[in-house]
């Protein structure tokens, strides 16, 4: 491990890296302005410079990791290594161990730098006491998302499905389980949908009350006719429990496909455990208009500050720097430093696409045509759906997660996100790859120019 | 507890049993590339200074290789002290110096051995002691917290060396330990070589320097072709049994004259008569330590080397009886400070 810290900071590479952080860190927000707000400068120095320091973190720690191994090799010091009593496997960890220091001691270096600038740029924007406090508020925090409570469509569905079926609507070529499916996606649809005139209620659990020391966040994302980007107006009650008090009512103006807020105030929210938002559309839009079924109207409450969810995302992509230089160092025990370099590459682009093979494995269909609807999905259809699954099982447990976006969107990241990354990224899959680079590296024969 | 073979050969027990060890390396198809080694059996006793010689490619470092268990012969078997050599109980008996030393190049000596020591879980320390000593037996004490990319390559040696010292070991095993060392250096590691074997440690080293062999090695194995061609004491490979060589003080030309002419009438046959000459180490040899003696120059490199490490001048008997820090069992051959 000593050994691996020495040749870091001996060859200068330690160096390099923190020079090139500090580049990154001060270079990103002067080349990308944003928008002058607030949320803006944290977008470009946690999302951007940081984001962009992670990056550079993750080649090395893949160049680092295969050069660990493939080193001892090329330059013939393995020889002697190897010659030693210690084991295979104490060897691959202690350069896993110093590798992992080093890349963990400078991503810590680049997040302090990060947070500092933070601080420093977004609080210089308010002037006033009231103003930091209320840019407080909003920004450094993080919050929970809270989504209504959801109907189960699969009973009504089904009824529905039977009383299809005896009138004989349902088309000859067309799966039992696929109208099924349909049903329920067009049931969901339905009440997610408003009419001019017509309202929805949705009702969401607070587990433990809130507090009434922060504020509470209503956001929507409504779907409609969006040519000439015509506002449109909605209708807002909140309200306390089922039929309770009314905490809030309000007008929104807001443009379909657009992300808006609603603030409820701290004081009106104290001690609410079950919260009810209705939402009308007034006839004046004489447009109709719906929500994504999968992403209805959501809360966001306040569930920690921000710098605990900095440190949280810090440690999360700390555990990812050392889950690839692990990828790189068992590459470098079978390849040599050109192949290990391009396959831990690989590995990187697979564990960065695993959300998308997700996606594709969860599709019924893979090819759409414009010109027929299908009924099911043919042979193609399964085969890379088969494909996509074998990416997904293999490649979704290890994907790199985004962790620094939730902190920007002030999203808290639970615990249980945290020790999933470094229980199973950190330890156990570093763990699974050591037993196997010590099979690997004690099977190995040390032969130069025979 | 291990079985180790024990054989009467001039009452040493036989610590290292090569039996008809062969090595093939073959290419990715699993075709026969190179025989590097066919049907060698050797053993090597318990304090013994083995030598195997051979050209280039006959096949010495692969044995070697395959001795410290980098290499896995293709068939036939090694036993050290009765273990397979790939055990890590076997690497805690070994002391291996590879043909070219390849030691970190950003670390400095004394971090280097320190690293070594730590492989074999000595003590802090007892490590520190050690490394200690062995920079002193190597002369680098003035160099040794310079990083070793700094060195010269007969100092990157003397630190091969003494890293495969660190843990005391039984059986030594050097490939070319003197390549790239000047002959002064040289003369000391063959010194330090031949001291350890006195004190019960089994040296094997190979070299294709046959003078170095000749000078230090008990016993010799001529390689060629990755096949055994000769095996025996110096002795016994270079006397020519049926010839003798009479050495005389100066004597005139008549008397000279005289004894060659008898010689000439009872045996039938014209000796060979030549003034005696010294090797060119010797001559060397002298010449610098004149050169010592008369002047002081300014020095940067390896210095002299000290005495033998004490931890390594304990002989074999009392290595696991004594205290570590017990007093050095002092002989003539501790101090290798002079070369003869």
């Amino acid at each position: 491990m000593l050994l691996s810290i020495r040749r870091s900071v001996r060859s200068r590479l330690l160096l390099a890296l923190l020079i090139l952080c500090a580049g990154t860190i001060t270079f990103v927000p002067l080349a990308i302005r944003g928008d002058g707000t607030p949320e803006g400068y944290l977008l470009v120095f946690v999302r951007y410079a940081l984001g962009g320091s992670m990056a550079l973190l993750s080649v090395a720690a893949i160049w680092l990791g295969c050069l660990a191994i493939d080193a001892e090799f090329e330059q013939g010091s393995s020889e002697l290594l190897f010659s030693k009593p210690a084991s295979r496997w104490s060897i691959w960890m202690g350069n896993l161990a110093g590798a992992a220091i080093v890349l963990t001691a400078v991503m810590l270096l680049a997040a302090a730098s990060v947070y500092g600038l933070v601080r420093l740029r977004i609080f210089s924007v308010a002037a006033e006491p009231e103003e930091k406090s209320l840019l407080r508020e909003r920004l450094f925090v993080a919050r929970r998302i809270v989504c209504p409570r959801q109907e189960d469509y699969r009973v009504r569905a089904s009824r529905l499905l039977e009383k299809l079926d005896r009138n004989r609507w349902i088309g000859a070529g067309m799966a039992r389980d696929e109208a099924l499916r349909m049903l329920q996606y067009a049931l969901a649809v339905r009440d997610a949908s408003l009419a001019p005139g017509q309202s929805r209620t949705w009702i969401y659990d607070l587990d433990n009350g809130l507090t009434g020391d922060h504020a509470v966040l209503l956001k929507f994302r409504a779907v409609g006719p969006t040519h000439g980007a015509a506002a449109l107006f909605l209708d807002w009650t909140i309200s306390e429990g089922l039929s309770g008090r009314t905490l809030l009512e309000k007008q929104i103006r807001c443009l379909p496909g657009r992300e808006e807020t609603i603030v409820i105030p701290a004081a009106a929210a104290g001690g609410v455990r079950l919260l009810s938002v209705r939402c009308t559309n007034p006839r004046v839009n004489r447009t109709p208009l719906t929500f994504d079924p999968a992403r209805l109207p959501w809360l966001e409450i306040y569930a920690g500050g921000f710098e605990a969810n900095y440190l949280r995302s810090v440690i999360i992509l700390c555990a990812n720097l050392v889950f690839l230089c692990s990828i790189g160092m068992l590459s470098g025990c079978i390849f040599s430093l050109p192949t290990a370099a391009f396959t831990s590459l690989w590995w990187l682009l697979m564990v960065n696409l695993a959300p998308y093979f997700h996606t594709m494995a969860g599709k019924r269909f893979i090819f759409y045509s414009h010109h027929e609807v299908k009924s099911a999905p043919t042979f193609w259809d399964n085969l890379f759906r088969l494909f996509f699954s074998l990416l997904d099982r293999l490649f979704y447990p290890l994907r790199i997660t985004d962790p620094l976006q939730q902190v920007v969107e002030a999203h808290s990241i639970p615990w249980s996100q945290v020790f999933y990354e470094v229980l199973f990224k950190g330890v156990a899959a570093v763990l699974v790859m050591s037993l196997v680079a010590a099979l690997i590296l004690s099977r190995r024969q040390y032969i130069r120019n025979p | 507890m291990h079985a180790v073979q024990q054989r009467e050969n001039g009452n040493r027990e036989t610590v290292v049993v090569l039996r008809d060890l062969t090595k093939i390396y073959r290419d990715f198809w699993r075709r026969t590339r190179i025989r590097a080694v066919q049907h060698l059996s050797i053993e090597v006793s318990r304090g013994e200074v083995f030598g195997l010689l051979g050209p280039n490619g006959s096949g010495k470092t692969t044995t070697l290789k395959m001795l410290v268990g980098l290499l896995h012969p293709t068939s036939g078997s090694i036993s050290i002290l009765g273990r397979s050599p790939r055990s890590a109980a076997t690497r805690h008996l070994l002391g291996y110096l590879p043909e070219e030393s390849l030691l970190y190049p950003f670390l400095s000596a004394r971090e280097a051995l320190d690293f070594y020591g730590q492989l074999f879980d000595l003590p802090a320390a007892e490590r520190r002691r050690r490394v200690d000593q062995l920079l002193e037996m190597t002369g680098l004490v003035h160099v040794a917290d310079r990083p070793i990319g700094q060195y010269s390559r007969g100092m990157v040696r003397r630190v091969g060396l003494a890293q495969a010292l660190i843990n005391d070991p039984d059986i030594i095993v050097l490939d070319e330990p003197t390549a790239g060392m000047d002959p002064l250096a040289s003369r000391q590691v063959k010194d330090i070589l031949r001291s350890l074997a006195d004190h019960g440690r089994t040296v094997i080293l190979s070299s294709h320097l046959l003078a170095d062999v000749e000078d230090i090695c008990d016993r010799i194995a001529v390689l060629y072709n990755g096949r055994l061609r000769a095996v025996g004491t110096v002795e016994e490979l270079l006397v020519h049994e049926d010839r003798f060589i009479v050495s005389l003080p100066a004597a005139d030309t008549d008397l000279l004259r005289m004894i060659t002419g008898e010689i000439r009438r009872r045996m039938g046959s014209e000796p060979e008569v030549s003034h005696p000459r010294r090797n060119l180490e010797d001559f060397f040899l002298e010449l610098i330590r004149t050169a010592k003696d008369t002047e002081t120059a300014d020095f940067s490199g390896a210095s002299e080397p000290g005495l033998v490490a004490e931890y390594l001048s304990h002989g074999e008997e009392d290595k696991h009886t004594l205290p570590r820090a017990s007093s050095r069992q002092g002989n003539g051959n501790d101090n290798i400070a002079d070369p003869p």
